[in-house]
């Protein structure tokens, strides 16, 4: 009751107030929330069911450390790089599907059901108020169910292919089925081609289905369901032209689709907009050459324009979208500029699909530099609300991201993107998860390229790992950049990442990482370097794991070995200790070790490093680290070993230099000395001439030496 | 494989049946019959097979990665971590909790497997600046206080009438509830326009629901399943009971003195006792009628209004110290008796 | 309990048996059976029977060092559904615990808020994780479809039952 009515004296404005909330019918917008008089409620701010969950829902921002909330989130259960997401969403919606199937199959035993009032009855679920339709069983339709045409109804307008085409084979075929659903089945036929789409309900097949695309050929059911119905339709309808016509189109049958509507042009029979649209997108089948396709192009739009038909934003689309998949060239940009502003005059905007198909037009690979990206980014930005039209609306973002990338090279573009996808609700015009990996590694490579090293960082520790998981391609990137910044804790870090997400058996990665980490270990604080070092050692012994894994086991493919270049890297950074009893050097042993059973591919490219790694080990005390490692250049046969050789022995016999050189000249008293010297000398005499020390002498000896110097390492 | 040898026990009725004696063979026993080789090593008999178990037990544990609650900067906005009720995950809070009950002198159990602080209810989805930040969200769907209805007298002025329903929450699948179809209207008698009779009628219809005491009328329905029926029974009911109480039926005129809600000191004995003694006083006894009775003039009897004010009030307002009080007085005044001394 | 009536009857009958009917009727009362056994556990002579906080706590100890399992409204005045909440706690206590058979370590706790129902238990980390994304994927769908109320499962895993232990008995 409202305060506005007048009443009679008696009455004297019985108005109410409600305690609880009420409803106000009939008003019109309000327009302002105040109170007109004073004293009698102001109009009620409408809002729907939901309006209010949306408005709390907006005040919850992005969570850094969490993973999809489609995760479970405990430490256990949070999935750390490509495989694993795709495997644990996957593996979730499989349990899924097993208790639909369960539900389906012994659909009387789930028989709960809540009364609406509430009563005492509890019946089977067909009889209940209100009926659920998402926990309610899903009808099946085999050979011995009795069906209606309501049912052929309900699988229709639930595109439920299969279910259909049974229900259709029980009410008789084409003569048991009345006109105007014969014309809906027939509509639901040219939609699908006969083939049963994916289900709306299984979210996580669709998202991970990596969207082969489909082959651009034609693959229209010649002379399947849909033609006979066609056939049976007496007399031919316009829509049944229209929908024969349309779904021929979509799949590339082209010719037969002209010949159509040929025909119902000569019927005089109406065709629609997206009749048109959709020959407009097949004319590349028809004809050949740009000139004829043009042409072709031209004349269709101009028989619309006769027919009185008007376009909209999809028939802009078509256009492009034929324009584009005909190849590059000056002529093409114009003739597809010129749509454009044509189309702009008659007031239609183009959307999502018509940019992405001007920029695979625009942008191609290896041709000239153009700009249209930044326009069309300030088109879209002074747009209120991107509404996703068609499905080729979600290409849209990732090849702008990719010509960011690849042609322009630009950051501010790149944000300025990025800031347009985040914004409200367009992350949903990201796609599949197929197409959201690509975008993040064309942003993750352009801000590694372009942008300032803190955004880049920032922009990593937001991403990595939830967000988005990096190819080994981007990987290198990414360590190319934490070099040139010389973050030398993120790359350690790294190293450990590289674990994680499983691409840590590629060689070549691994090596990139440690070159890395040796130009820039210098600038680094002792932490720092501790925690590389530690990478390092770490590197060694995970190649150690998977090497003993691979004889265990039978894999496939062989892991690839760790290159030398790697070890000498390795051994340059564990050997920076001064402490004797480090365990660094351990790893040093061993990565000697590895390198002199030649377990290691490639030689060190540096082997002056070997050399400092030698002195540095003698200097500390380790004697037989410093022998292997000569020995290892000696046998390579690199220059170095041989002054390397000198000063190493040098520093173990703390003598000068020249009396060194005079001791190794002169091959005798070589006995009293320490077995690593004297493996020392033998490097150093393997160098000069080819052949060890001992050689020349008695033969036993020399075995006996090389036995204890090997047992010393 | 192993060797059994199993008894039976001669209960009396086995003697007949010899002890059977069932064995077996052993591995060595048998190995050695039939291939007649392989004496040289006694093969150790595994009867509970407990080494293989031990080798399978070798899991890769390695996988857990450390809690997020450690990786969390401590300015994050706590609302995006928990946006709603969640039973409470150490490793996705980075508090350090204990909670259960030990001996003296033993740290409580820590918040990791503690299904202790798993079972309450925690309320880290609804910290104050989340409450804040959820308010002027839903501000937004607020209207205003209307300007003029700042006071309690004011709406009562404006909206004499209020309806009171419930909504009830339960946890259920359905949100139905019997009892929220109950509507009650509850209305001050002064803000309806009705005179004595009218006011007089009011009353005996509407009977207990009206209370005196603060003046309301209070009319509770709950007869029809729908709350929407019951309010439109409940003003039914109220307009009914005004337009009813201003129509005067014939048979109102039946109302005799003892059905009066109030006390008229002019129909009643008092007025008559007081009269005659009054007329004894002045030596004439006359019998009147009852509306000489009725009509008789008091103001002329000395203190005769007194009286009747003393009575109607003790009558009317109910026996009180004061109203006994102030008949004592009046009886006083026109006996001619002295007052009551005041002992002070 | 029936000590009272014991003296009684000896005073009567001095020789008479113990277990004559009249008192063989009230054996059930005497103090070694009429007393609460439920909840308690019985120490072992190695003591080394590993008790969590839940069983170690015997049942007169809830609200008082011990909390609830189950949630719900039903116990208000004028609540609702009582019997029906209490059944279907039942059955989904069995289900997890059969679902996942060998892995659940403590009590399931069971949260109902509107029609929202929230299961809660520790789980061992005994099988990979695909697969208790698979448990879990089935686990809610098919309690949602039983109970027609959106279900979700709160799982907190561990790495074994050693870690729940609260002490030996």
């Amino acid at each position: 009751m409202y305060s506005n009515i007048n009443l009679p004296r008696q009455w004297s404005r019985l108005s109410y107030i409600y305690r609880t909330l009420t409803t106000l019918e009939g008003q019109t917008l309000p327009q302002s929330t105040k109170s007109s008089d004073g004293i009698s409620p102001p109009p009620r701010i409408p809002r729907g069911p939901t309006d209010i969950l949306q408005a709390l829902a907006a005040t919850v921002g992005p969570d850094p450390t969490a993973a999809h909330y489609k995760y479970h989130d405990d430490p256990y259960l949070i999935p750390l790089s490509n495989f694993r997401k795709r495997s644990y969403a996957l593996s979730a919606e499989a349990g899924r599907k097993a208790a639909a199937w369960i539900r389906d199959e012994h659909a009387e035993l789930f028989n709960t059901r809540e009364w609406d009032p509430p009563g005492k009855m509890k019946t089977p679920y067909f009889n209940a108020d209100p009926h659920i339709d998402a926990f309610a069983p899903k009808p099946l339709y085999n050979d011995e169910s009795k069906v209606t045409e309501e049912d052929l109804k309900y699988t229709i307008n639930n595109a439920l292919l299969e279910d259909s085409l049974k229900i259709f084979q029980l009410l008789g075929g084409t003569s048991g089925v009345n006109e105007e659903l014969r014309i809906a089945f027939l509509q639901l036929l040219c939609f699908y081609n006969e083939k049963e789409p994916d289900s709306m309900e299984w979210l996580e097949e669709r998202w991970f289905s990596a969207n082969i695309r489909e082959r651009q050929a034609a693959t229209w059911k010649l002379g399947g369901l849909a033609d006979k119905i066609f056939e049976s339709l007496e007399p031919k309808t316009s829509e049944a032209y229209c929908c024969i016509i349309q779904g021929m189109a979509k799949y590339y049958q082209a010719e037969r689709a002209y010949v159509l509507t040929q025909e119902a042009k000569d019927n005089g029979i109406k065709l629609s907009t997206s009749v048109y649209n959709s020959l407009l997108g097949c004319i590349g089948f028809l004809k050949e050459g740009t000139a004829l396709r043009t042409e072709t192009l031209k004349s269709l739009l101009v028989e619309m324009e006769e027919q009185g038909i008007s376009p909209n934003n999809e028939t802009l689309t078509s256009c492009l979208r034929s324009i584009s998949a005909w190849g590059g060239g000056k002529m093409l940009q114009q003739l597809a500029l010129q749509i454009v502003a044509e189309f702009k005059k008659l007031g239609i905007e183009p959307g999502l699909s018509a940019y992405y198909y001007l920029l695979c037009l625009f942008c191609k690979e290896r041709g000239p530099r153009v700009d249209i990206l930044s326009g069309i980014l300030n088109d879209l930005e002074k747009r209120e609300s991107l509404e996703p039209k068609e499905p080729t609306d979600t290409n849209f973002f990732i090849t702008a991201m990719g010509v960011c990338s690849d042609h322009l090279q630009d950051i501010n573009l790149a944000e300025r993107l990025h800031a347009l996808l985040m914004k409200d609700d367009n992350y949903k015009l990201v796609g599949d998860a197929y197409k959201e990996s690509i975008y993040y590694r064309h942003f993750v490579t352009v801000a590694c390229r372009h942008a300032p090293f803190e955004r880049t960082t920032q922009l990593l520790d937001m991403l990595v790992p939830n967000v988005y998981v990096p190819e080994p391609t981007v990987m290198e990137e990414i360590i190319k950049t934490l070099e040139v910044g010389g973050a030398g804790d993120r790359l350690a870090q790294v190293w450990s990442q590289l674990v994680v997400f499983g691409i840590a058996k590629r060689a070549k990665l691994v090596e990139r990482l440690l070159s890395a980490m040796c130009s820039c270990y210098q600038y680094q604080e002792n932490e720092v370097k501790e925690k590389m070092r530690a990478a390092a050692a770490d590197v060694l012994r995970y190649s150690q794991l998977a090497e003993d894994k691979e004889e265990t086991k039978d894999l496939r493919s062989p892991t690839q070995k760790l290159s030398a270049t790697t070890l000498s890297n390795i051994i340059e950074l564990c050997s920076d200790t001064q402490d004797k009893s480090d365990p660094n050097w351990d790893t040093v042993s061993e990565a000697l070790q590895k390198l002199r059973r030649s377990e290691a591919v490639g030689v060190p490219n540096k082997p002056q490093v070997l050399a400092d790694v030698a002195q540095k080990a003698a200097t500390v005390g380790k004697a037989g680290i410093a022998a292997v490692a000569v020995t290892y250049l000696a046998e390579c046969g690199f220059e170095e070993a041989i002054s390397a050789s000198t000063q190493v022995l040098g520093v173990m016999l703390n003598r000068p230099q020249e009396e060194v050189k005079q001791l190794l000249q002169e091959r005798q008293g070589l006995d009293s000395l320490h077995p690593s010297a004297l493996a020392i000398a033998d490097a150093y005499h393997l160098a000069k001439t080819g052949a060890p020390a001992q050689d020349l002498d008695t033969s036993t000896s020399s075995e006996s030496d090389s036995e204890s110097s090997s047992e010393d390492e | 494989m192993s060797i059994f040898i199993k008894y039976y026990k001669s209960g009396g009725l086995n003697v007949a049946f010899s002890n059977k004696i069932w064995r077996y063979n052993s591995t060595s026993a048998d190995m050695a019959i039939n291939k007649g080789e392989e004496e040289e090593e006694f093969r150790v008999l595994d009867i509970l097979k407990k080494r293989q178990r031990q080798q399978r037990r070798v899991n890769r544990r390695a996988d857990v990665q450390p809690d997020r609650a450690d990786r969390m900067p401590t300015d994050q906005n706590w609302g995006n971590v928990w946006p709603g009720p969640k039973t409470f995950h150490p490793s996705s809070v980075p508090l350090p909790l204990r909670q259960g009950y030990v001996p003296k002198g033993q740290a409580p159990p820590g918040k990791k497997a503690n299904a202790e602080l798993m079972k309450i209810p925690n309320f880290l989805h609804l910290t104050p600046p989340v409450i804040k930040a959820q308010c002027e969200a839903i501000k937004q769907f607020c209207t205003e206080w209307p300007k003029l209805l700042n006071s309690e007298e004011a709406i009562e002025n404006h909206y004499p009438v209020e309806i009171i329903t419930s909504d009830y929450c339960h946890a259920s699948p359905s949100i139905r509830n019997p009892l929220a179809r109950i509507v009650t209207l509850r209305v001050k008698l002064s803000t309806l326009k009705l005179d004595q009779h009218a006011r007089d009628k009011f009353i005996r219809l509407v009977g207990e629901r009206y209370d005196p005491e603060t003046d309301l009328v209070t009319i509770t329905a709950d007869r029809c399943p729908i709350r929407k029926q019951n309010q439109d029974y409940v003003n039914y009911l109220l307009t009914a009971c005004y337009h009813e109480s201003w129509n005067f039926e014939e048979w109102e005129r039946e109302k005799m003195e003892e059905d009066m809600e109030y006390y008229n000191w002019d129909k009643n004995p008092s007025k008559r006792s007081l009269v005659n003694w009054y007329l004894k006083t002045q030596n004439q006894s006359k019998e009147l009628s009852d509306e000489e009775y009725s009509n008789y003039d008091v103001s002329q009897i000395p203190n005769g209004e007194e009286y009747k004010v003393a009575v109607s009030s003790y009558m009317n307002d109910g026996e009180s110290e004061g109203t006994v009080e102030k008949y004592g007085e009046a009886v006083r005044k026109l006996l001619g008796l002295p007052q009551k001394k005041v002992v002070s | 309990m029936n000590t009272s009536a014991l003296r009684l009857v000896q005073l009567q009958n001095p020789l008479g048996n113990l277990l004559s009917p009249a008192l063989a009727s009230q054996i059930h009362t005497s103090s070694p059976l009429c007393r609460v056994v439920s909840g308690k556990y019985r120490i072992t002579k190695k003591r080394d029977r590993p008790l969590t906080y839940e069983m170690a706590n015997p049942p007169h100890y809830i609200a008082h060092r011990k909390s609830w399992n189950s949630w719900n409204t039903s116990n208000l005045k004028d609540g609702l559904r009582r019997s029906e909440t209490a059944v279907e706690d039942e059955f989904i206590r069995r289900f997890m615990t059969g679902t996942w058979h060998g892995l659940v370590c403590s009590e399931v706790i069971i949260k109902r808020q509107f029609n929202h129902i929230r299961v809660a238990a520790i789980i061992r980390r005994a099988v990979s994780p695909t697969k208790m994304y698979f448990l879990l994927g089935y686990t809610e769908e098919l309690l949602a479809n039983w109970l027609q109320c959106p279900v979700t499962l709160e799982i907190q895993t561990v790495d074994s039952f050693q870690d729940v232990v609260f002490k030996y008995i």
